[in-house]
């Protein structure tokens, strides 16, 4: 069950924030400040984050006060024992990059031993764990834009399993000159807006941020009176291979991953009220999207609503998975899903009812969030309404 | 109920050896330490598209990898390329392409960076080069997670055969010296000034890094036997604890979950394959948690003491280690190796006809945590 919520975007510093900005379409994306990426596009869905814990990288610190945020939101005391066996699960695409760039920068054989030991993509959860006293299983996973994703899933496993009752699950990155170069080189990157599934879509945007699901066992939650989000219910992954950086043309992957997912949760594909998609923006992601699922939704394509939420708060690489899972379970909550910004006119290529201009009041009780990354890895998450 | 995990390949990749019989002569002949060495599967104008452009990393975990399956024979086609899973394991993953694509932008300018280095510069890259080498589409994951990692990625893979999602699994691990990440190993576990790795003897000095990969092929074990193959050992168990100090990871937690999982009592263990590379504390520390959790002094053997320290790959050359120590027996430690009296375990010197039921393969993590891995001889 997801009991707690805790989340830092560039539209957002808190789950309530975050449900606010999406409802109404509350875009974070902006010139950046930060620093200046040396390209003519410089725009990109940055936090707002005071950075004043120098022993951590940008992105454990960002990881840490969205996890403090999560806890305090399931109403959980900040130094109770439920904390020595909770596990931290945590998903990043680029760890601390930023520790990495200023270590190469002033030399590595003269850099601070404080320094060199945040580089280490483990060193988000290890320091989450040290930070709020979590003494229970970890993890880290590295799978670009599905890493989130996979810890969420690795830690509802874990929990299946009953190898914890309690666990923070999610990820973090933050924005560094790594990703915006590297991105930017690739030709991914918009000129313009981020439009997801738009017949005028150019490229993505990006972003960064962290969020964490506090999940816990069912009966640990109902014991206690949690609140509960929602249930993660079902996880599937799978792969392209295809190509390094490419998606399949036909998204077989994501299908795949979809299908296995429902599968997982025993649900029929006629469960599914919601598509949370991964909706990049770029030409080849979107159209290869559209054909995954549009093959495993069949003639219910038309009229399953759809979105992407990276106009709003960027491409925030490794924390994108659990960050529009929270998005999204949020608007089920809250009886709304969020809007795709920018979207006007559909690829014609995709007939998927992509929720555009205004959020749309709905129930949702089945929801599906779906990432896909480099490497051709896809992932898909299962989460209907609590009982 | 959970479909029984069998081990059915092995594909080590260490020092320019690769494949099963390299490893073996490595463990049990008088090999000793070599400088790293490249390993460079078809690359270039011939190399299969979306291959061209791997770095040493994807390079070391597609050797291996392909190693592994060949060594299974395990051919799928197309139709059950979905039931084989996918899961790779590093240390510090791709950190060298990391600094490269940030020393060229430094150099150049931020719009002159290298595509080809950038796309290499996340974990997975790797993994994803194992899965165009090898047509791999089913569940896949990647966690570069120090040194648990290939442990992280075994039991991964583990999963997705008890629970039906998968046939097979590709389970492994590969590690690059790049500078960065030998910069950061130091700060962790000091390098021996000899160059000798000494596991639990009194001089050791330190660790001694090497680049390496090791794959091993997972399968139902009904499937396996039903297909004739080689069934090299059986997983039974496996654990994990984390805990807040580096430096004292939960290891003994992490045997007893394994045990619990296995559910087997700590006396069914007769034999240890060690991960201890050397350094004074881990060492002691590894020693201190096995005696605690078996309740009593079992044989060690610890291939790090040929193959130096691993990192990410330890434990699944470990787990290769275990499988030729049940096809014929216990290698020989160093023949000079003097015990430490803080280290009390017994650490073979002499070969043995020892011909173990059930192997413990701990590993600690340099950030906390620790895992654990149990392994049966296989019987048909």
């Amino acid at each position: 069950m997801i009991t707690g919520i805790g989340v830092l975007t560039a539209n957002a510093a808190s789950a309530r924030g975050f449900a606010d900005a999406l409802r109404n379409g509350r875009s974070g994306v902006r010139t950046m400040k930060r620093f200046d990426p040396g390209w003519p596009f410089r725009e990109a869905g940055e936090v707002d984050l005071v950075e004043t814990d120098e022993a951590l990288d940008r992105v454990s610190q960002l990881a840490v006060s969205a996890a403090h945020q999560a806890v305090a939101d399931a109403h959980l005391p900040a130094d109770g024992e439920w904390r020595r066996g909770a596990g931290v699960f945590a998903g990043t695409s680029r760890g601390p990059a930023a520790a990495l760039e200023t270590a190469l920068r002033c030399g590595v054989d003269t850099a601070h031993p404080a320094l060199l030991a945040e580089i280490p993509f483990h060193s988000v959860a290890r320091n989450v764990a040290v930070r709020l006293g979590l003494e229970g299983p970890r993890a880290t996973v590295t799978m670009a834009c599905v890493s989130s994703s996979l810890a969420v899933s690795r830690a509802a496993e874990y929990m299946r399993r009953g190898r914890m009752q309690i666990a923070l699950a999610g990820g973090a990155d933050a924005l560094t000159n790594l990703s915006f170069s590297g991105f930017s080189v690739l030709r991914a990157m918009t000129k313009t807006v981020c439009r997801p599934f738009d017949r005028r879509r150019d490229g993505m945007v990006l972003g960064e941020g962290a969020g964490w699901l506090l999940l816990e066992e069912a009966d640990h939650a109902r014991r206690r009176g949690a609140r509960i989000y929602g249930e993660v219910c079902g996880w599937g992954a799978a792969g392209d291979a295809y190509h390094p950086t490419s998606p399949h043309p036909e998204g077989r992957g994501l299908r795949q991953a979809m299908a296995r997912a429902l599968d997982h949760a025993q649900l029929p594909v006629g469960a599914v009220d919601h598509v949370n998609l991964h909706g990049t923006g770029t030409l080849a992601n979107d159209a290869a999207e559209c054909r995954g699922v549009e093959a495993l939704l069949g003639e219910r394509a038309r009229r399953v609503p759809v979105n992407s939420l990276k106009p709003m708060i960027g491409h925030t690489l490794g924390a994108a998975g659990v960050l529009e899972l929270a998005g999204s379970v949020l608007g089920m909550y809250e009886g709304f899903i969020a809007p795709t910004l920018n979207h006007e006119a559909s690829d014609p290529a995709c007939h998927l009812d992509v929720v555009k201009g205004e959020s749309r009041s709905t129930h949702v009780d089945t929801l599906i969030s779906t990432k896909s990354a480099f490497g051709g890895a896809n992932v898909a998450i299962v989460v209907r309404r609590a009982a | 109920m959970s479909a029984r995990v069998a081990v059915t390949g092995l594909g080590p990749v260490w020092c320019g050896a690769v494949g099963r019989e390299a490893l073996r002569s490595v463990l049990y002949g008088e090999a000793g330490g070599a400088p790293a060495v490249e390993v460079r599967p078809p690359s270039g104008r011939n190399a299969t598209p979306g291959l061209r452009q791997m770095d040493v990393l994807g390079r070391l975990a597609v050797a291996a990898a392909q190693a592994a399956l060949q060594d299974a024979s395990l051919v799928f086609g197309d139709d059950e390329a979905e039931g084989v899973g996918l899961a790779f394991g590093t240390s510090y993953g791709c950190l060298g392409s990391n600094a490269e694509y940030l020393h060229g932008i430094r150099a150049r300018g931020t719009r002159l960076g290298n595509p080809i280095v950038f796309q290499n510069t996340v974990p997975n890259a790797a993994t994803g080069y194992v899965a165009v080498a090898t047509g791999i589409r089913g569940p896949n994951a990647t966690f570069a997670a120090g040194r648990v990692a290939g442990a992280e990625a075994l039991a991964f893979g583990r999963e997705q055969i008890q629970e039906g999602w998968a046939f097979a699994a590709l389970c492994g691990s590969a590690d690059q010296l790049s500078t960065p990440a030998r910069r950061i190993l130091g700060l962790l576990s000091p390098e021996s000034a000899v160059g000798v790795t000494r596991p639990f003897d009194q001089r050791r000095d330190g660790i001694v890094p090497r680049e390496g990969a090791c794959f091993v092929v997972l399968e139902n074990l009904a499937r396996a036997e039903q297909r004739g193959a080689t069934v090299l050992a059986e997983i039974v168990g496996m654990g994990q604890a984390g805990g807040l100090r580096s430096d004292t990871p939960p290891l003994a937690a992490a045997i007893r979950a394994a045990l619990e999982d296995a559910e087997l009592p700590p006396t069914a263990v007769d034999l240890v394959v060690s991960s201890a590379n050397g350094s004074r504390a881990g060492d002691r520390h590894e020693t201190r948690a096995v005696r605690e959790a078996l309740e009593r002094p079992v044989v060690v053997t610890c291939p790090p003491a040929r193959l130096g320290e691993t990192l990410g790959a330890a434990v699944a050359f470990g787990l290769a280690a275990a499988c030729l120590v049940f096809a014929q027996g216990l290698p020989a430690a160093d023949p000079t190796f003097v015990p430490d009296p803080d280290c009390p375990l017994p650490l073979t010197t002499e070969p043995r006809a020892l011909f173990p039921q059930i192997v413990l393969l701990p590993v600690a993590g340099d950030d906390g945590t620790a895992h654990a891995l149990l392994l049966r001889r296989y019987r048909p």
